[in-house]
């Protein structure tokens, strides 16, 4: 930064450097001043030339720099008290809502009403209308009046998501290839929220605006790129700080810097740096200049991200080249296209291709084969010639086994033993391939009755907030269910649960659980069953197959009565009345079959198996069966007059309807069952509360009157001696680290599931480690005890 | 020739093992053929018989003397005495005709919440027959502002018997006319229909309609009463309710037949528009003064005088003969 020197005036030094002037330097407190010329300083620390973004950053340190209230007012409790009033009352705050980020409203009801009445009005931009808002800030019992300003026309810088840069710098840079330049490419909020905004006045009620709605939007330029240079950006940063009074002139070469390894910020001249205001400006915008990462939690750095496999991914993030800078060559066409090819989920095919394949592979190895049985035999005549048979063995005896299989080779049977022989050859080495004929057959094992519907690529689409962690749960989860479904010969049907905007009338998004379903069975017509799966989901147990985990024995291992386990606090039977118990009397208009807690009791009747958390039924993992009643409900789940009424209300869209149809529509209830949440769906520990944990001995040594924990209908939590059969990381992109539990239950349930060679070889290991570790401690204890005596006879 | 080496060894004269086997084969085969088809005999009839017993058993045993159909008219309490005996009398006197039962819950009897059109309880009023006859086929809904005017044929013949629906069935007609989107299944089977209704001008005609009762029938039912549809203030109350879930929901489409308005359903006035389609004729099954409770400058009961003293004379007639 020679730049500054220059720009000091002549007698600088004389100033502040002379000896002279040193001793007069001695601390200088702030608050010594006159109380005008603190609040003076005050002033400038807390007032903002441009607004104020509240938002999500990428990265959760950037957040922080966003959220913070200024440093001074965090010194002393003073100044605190009146730098806090100065910096909401004087500063214009924006706030930016980007989809499923709930951090706007959480700041906005985190500073306080106080706080909030000072800051007036705030500007929010966001792509949800007035309705959403009004709706989301009531539940959050935060006060306040919206007005809609105006909409921001579409298309915003199109910045098609971060994957595909990665792919495509990784394509151009491959690992060994050069030197892999920095990234300092910046991306706009806009390229998170790609959809067009719609801007918010947000007022808070006692209050009018001074002097109307201070309306400035940052227009954000679609970052810097180093093709642009210094121009470019030197003129959108003077085109942002309106109000600031030194301009910043930013000099950028992108290709000096790449050539010369530079691993830091662009270099950057700054001019004029009188005002604290340049420093400010300057920090803000460094704070922007960071690499963000896809993630919403931010940050790469994670303790499930260390195979190898993520580890070249981190490098390939590293890796980009800015060149491929958003905005740049990047036409709405072709990322289109390029979002299209990336989105496209590959459909699993049915089992059949690999089979045929497989039995291609066996049918050119046979001759082969054949040959080296025939080797067996004459291997077996052998024995043959010196063990005549004698005519003494009456009774089977193991003793008499090899007697009996040499009468069998005989010389007269021999072609009968070859047939044997090639048939037990042959079951042998068909042996996986007839098991998984047998499992599948719908009048043997029975699974081409049974789909799984797994909604994956959820996130992708329109919304594109898909990063490394998101991908790599997507294909741990999906490898989990192509291996169960492989197995037991269920079907697999796996769904792009992409945000579309697929409906005329758009406020059905993300309610397309039904519609899978229906397509699921439209696909699969000989299907009996079929099981939705949310993406979070790990099967822990493979060698439960589902007709002997619930299905051969329904009665037994579901419940129909709401009232066994009721968090919802339904009322069964339904009596006709509102519910309220002093109403009067009135007609209960209802068959027996409704009133009945258990429906007509018999299994057949069952057509949907959903389990309940803690507060009522969860559709993580639920089971529904072709018929005449689930074409209805399907149809009924949806209907545009609950959803007008209702959807601010539903905030889990088809599971809060289904509670509702459930509770208010009598026809439903005969027809469900209710399976504990355990059994299919497991939850980790943090999701629903805490886990209880198992009482002693196991549920089995329960005796009535004992505390439950988590056994029954009530268990909610995975129970690792129980070898629960499935775990839902619920909520687990809610706070929770979804790819480490992911990653750890993944381990749980390989170690849990290992065949007797494998655990006998971990035993070996952990013996031997064990063994070697007691021997170190030895050897260090017997070091010891020679030192000290070393020294002991030293000291003699 | 002694000393000869056989590759074998000479049979020896002690009977191998393999001997007895054979023979105890043979006996086996023998015994399988002589008693073999009688024990299959025995097994067929006896499977028959089993097959038999749970068919009839698998099957609902309707029990003897369910009438084939319940007509259900809800009344307001607050009518007049006389009015409320003579409608039942005329529903009385058809379902007596044919052997039919009916139904007089009152408006009030069922939880409508509040603020909820008295009009309603017509849907709980016909889950509630269905809970009382639950083996009759059919209920029928009939307004209280309307009366049966012509009693000979019986429903079956007339309306609910397949072909004879089939042959009746508007299809491919705009549920809500005149150019409502959805319209009437173009392939419905008589046998399939669970839901008649007829169609006035301004939309589906609710005064009268038939539904089979059954599951699907609950489902209707249960939807239709749903307490969101009931609390959104629909114009016309359960009228635009129904018509919205006919047009919304296609398991609901899939079961209804449209019939023209005269043969269930007809005005004795006209409502909108005038054309003099539904309009009642002397013979018509029913003659409905539509809007006559709802329209305070009618009265219905001075309006319906004229067509009961008329009734009254037809069934005196009758009883005669």
């Amino acid at each position: 930064m020679d730049a500054d020197f220059s720009l000091l005036s002549d007698d600088f030094e004389d100033l502040f450097c002379s000896p002279h002037q040193i001793h007069l330097r001695a601390p200088f407190r702030l608050l010594d001043l006159s109380p005008e010329l603190w609040l003076r300083i005050c002033e400038y620390a807390v007032i903002k030339p441009k607004p104020i973004r509240v938002g999500k950053e990428p990265n959760p340190k950037d957040q922080m720099a966003v959220v913070q209230q200024p440093a001074i007012a965090r010194t002393c409790r003073l100044l605190r008290i009146e730098a806090l009033p100065m910096y909401y009352a004087m500063n214009k705050f924006e706030m930016l809502h980007c989809f499923g980020v709930p951090c706007p409203r959480k700041w906005i009801s985190a500073i306080g009403s106080a706080h909030r009445q000072r800051m007036k009005s705030m500007l929010m931009m966001s792509s949800c209308d007035l309705g959403f808002w009004e709706g989301s800030y009531r539940r959050a019992s935060i006060d306040v009046s919206l007005e809609f300003v105006g909409s921001e026309p579409s298309p915003v810088p199109l910045f098609t998501g971060f994957n595909k840069f990665m792919t495509a710098a990784q394509s151009k840079f491959p690992l060994g290839g050069p030197p892999a330049p920095e990234v300092t490419h910046r991306l706009d909020e806009s390229a998170w929220c790609p959809s067009s905004f719609q801007e918010h006045l947000l007022k808070w009620p006692g209050f009018e605006p001074s002097n109307g709605p201070g309306r400035h939007r940052a227009k954000v330029a679609s970052s810097y790129s180093p093709a642009s240079g210094a121009e470019a950006t030197g003129s959108s940063s003077g085109h942002r700080r309106r109000t600031s009074r030194a301009s910043l002139n930013v000099h950028l070469d992108g290709h000096t810097r790449t050539q010369l390894g530079l691993t830091a910020s662009p270099t950057k001249q700054v001019q004029l740096g009188t005002t604290p205001f340049i420093e400010e400006d300057d920090r803000d915008h460094m704070s922007l200049d960071r690499s963000p990462s896809p993630q919403r939690d931010g940050g790469w750095a994670s303790p499930g991200l260390t195979t190898p496999f993520e580890d070249a991914k981190g490098a390939r993030i590293r890796g980009v080249s800015p060149n491929m800078n958003g905005g740049h060559g990047v036409t709405w066409a072709s990322a289109k296209a390029n979002s299209e090819r990336v989105n496209g989920y590959p459909r699993y095919q049915s089992q059949n291709q690999g089979f045929f394949s497989r039995v291609r592979k066996m049918s050119m190895s046979l001759p082969l084969f054949a040959h080296g049985g025939q080797e067996d035999r004459y291997a077996e005549k052998e024995k043959l010639g010196r063990g005549r048979p004698g005519r003494d063995g009456g009774r089977m005896a193991w003793s008499d086994f090899p007697r009996r299989i040499g009468l069998l080779l005989s010389r007269r049977r021999k072609y009968l033993a070859l047939i044997i022989l090639g048939v037990f050859v042959a079951l042998w080495w068909f042996s996986a391939s007839i098991t998984f004929w047998y499992r599948r057959t719908s009048w043997l094992g029975g699974g081409s009755k049974f789909v799984i519907i797994l909604g994956a690529n959820q996130g992708g689409g329109v919304m594109e907030w898909k990063g490394a962690r998101e991908w790599a749960i997507e294909r741990d989860s999906v490898k989990n269910k192509k291996r169960y479904a492989a197995k037991w010969g269920y079907e697999l049907d796996i769904v792009d649960m992409s945000t579309k905007k697929r409906y005329a009338h758009e406020w059905r998004e993300s309610w397309e659980k039904v519609d899978v379903i229906r397509n699921a069975m439209k696909k699969y017509p000989h299907a009996e069953w079929f099981w939705w799966l949310d993406l979070n989901t790990f099967i822990m147990e493979p060698t439960y197959s589902l007709q002997s985990h619930i299905f051969n024995d329904l009665g037994r291992t579901t419940y129909r009565d709401i009232n066994v386990y009721n968090p919802l606090k339904i009322q069964h039977p339904p009596n006709g009345t509102s519910g309220d118990p002093n109403a009067p009397h009135f007609a209960n208009y209802l068959d027996p079959e409704s009133l009945s807690p258990v429906g007509d009791g018999k299994p057949g009747s069952v057509n949907l198996i959903v389990p309940q958390d803690c507060g009522g039924f969860n559709l993580g993992s639920f089971f529904v069966r072709r018929s005449h009643w689930t074409d209805r409900i399907l149809d009924i789940w949806w209907d545009p007059v609950f959803y007008e009424q209702r959807h601010m209300e539903w905030e889990h869209k088809e599971q809060d309807a289904l509670e509702y149809i459930y509770t208010n529509q009598p026809w439903i209830r005969p027809h469900v069952a209710f399976v504990p949440q355990r059994k299919v769906n497991a939850f980790p520990n943090g999701a629903c509360g805490d886990d209880r944990g198992l009482p002693e001995g196991g549920c089995r040594a329960l005796k009535i009157g004992d505390d439950m924990k988590e056994c029954g209908t009530q268990g909610i939590h995975y129970q690792e001696k129980e070898r629960d059969f499935l775990v839902n990381m619920a909520g687990c992109e809610w706070g929770r680290d979804c790819w480490g539990e992911m990653y750890n239950f993944r381990q749980l349930s390989n170690k849990l599931n290992r065949n007797p060679w494998e655990k006998f070889k971990d035993w070996i290991s952990d013996s031997w480690n064990a063994r070697k570790l007691k021997e170190k401690a030895k050897r260090d204890q017997e070091a010891l005890e020679a030192q000290q005596k070393e020294k002991a006879e030293q000291q003699q | 020739m002694p000393g000869m080496q056989f590759p074998y060894p000479r049979k020896s004269s002690t009977p191998s093992a393999y001997t007895s086997t054979r023979s105890s084969s043979y006996r086996q085969r023998r015994a399988l053929r002589t008693y073999g088809p009688p024990f299959l005999g025995i097994v067929a009839l006896l499977w028959l018989f089993l097959w038999l017993f749970s068919g009839s058993s698998n099957g609902v045993r309707i029990p003897p003397g369910t009438p084939e159909v319940v007509i259900v008219t809800t009344l307001d309490p607050k009518l007049s005495e006389k009015y409320k005996e003579a409608i039942k009398e005329n529903r009385r006197h058809y379902a007596s005709r044919h052997g039919y039962a009916t139904f007089f819950p009152n408006t009030t009897d069922y939880d409508l919440m509040e603020k909820t059109p008295q009009s309603w309880s017509t849907v709980p009023a016909l889950r509630h027959a269905m809970t009382i006859y639950p083996h009759t086929p059919w209920m029928w809904y009939l307004t209280s502002t309307a009366l049966i005017m012509n009693t000979r044929e019986s429903l079956h013949d007339k309306l609910t018997e397949p072909k004879k629906l089939e042959s009746l069935m508007i299809i491919d007609k705009p549920v809500v006319p005149p150019d409502s989107v959805i319209k009437t299944f173009s392939h419905l089977h008589g046998d399939r229909a669970e839901l008649i209704i007829t169609q006035d001008k301004e939309g589906l005609a609710g005064g009268s309609l038939m539904v089979k009762s059954g599951e699907w029938a609950k489902f209707f039912l249960d939807a239709w009463y749903d307490p969101l549809y009931r609390s959104y203030n629909f114009q016309k109350a359960e009228g635009h309710a129904l018509e919205h879930i006919v047009q919304w929901h296609g398991t609901i489409l899939a079961k209804l037949a449209l019939v023209p308005q005269r043969v269930l359903n007809s005005y004795t006035r006209d409502v909108g528009t005038s054309t003099t389609e539904g309009l009642y004729q002397e013979g018509d099954f029913v003659a409905n003064f539509h809007g006559c409770q709802r329209d305070p400058a009618r009265n219905c009961e001075e309006e319906m005088g004229p067509l009961m003293s008329r009734w009254r004379e037809l069934r005196d007639q009758e009883r005669k003969r």
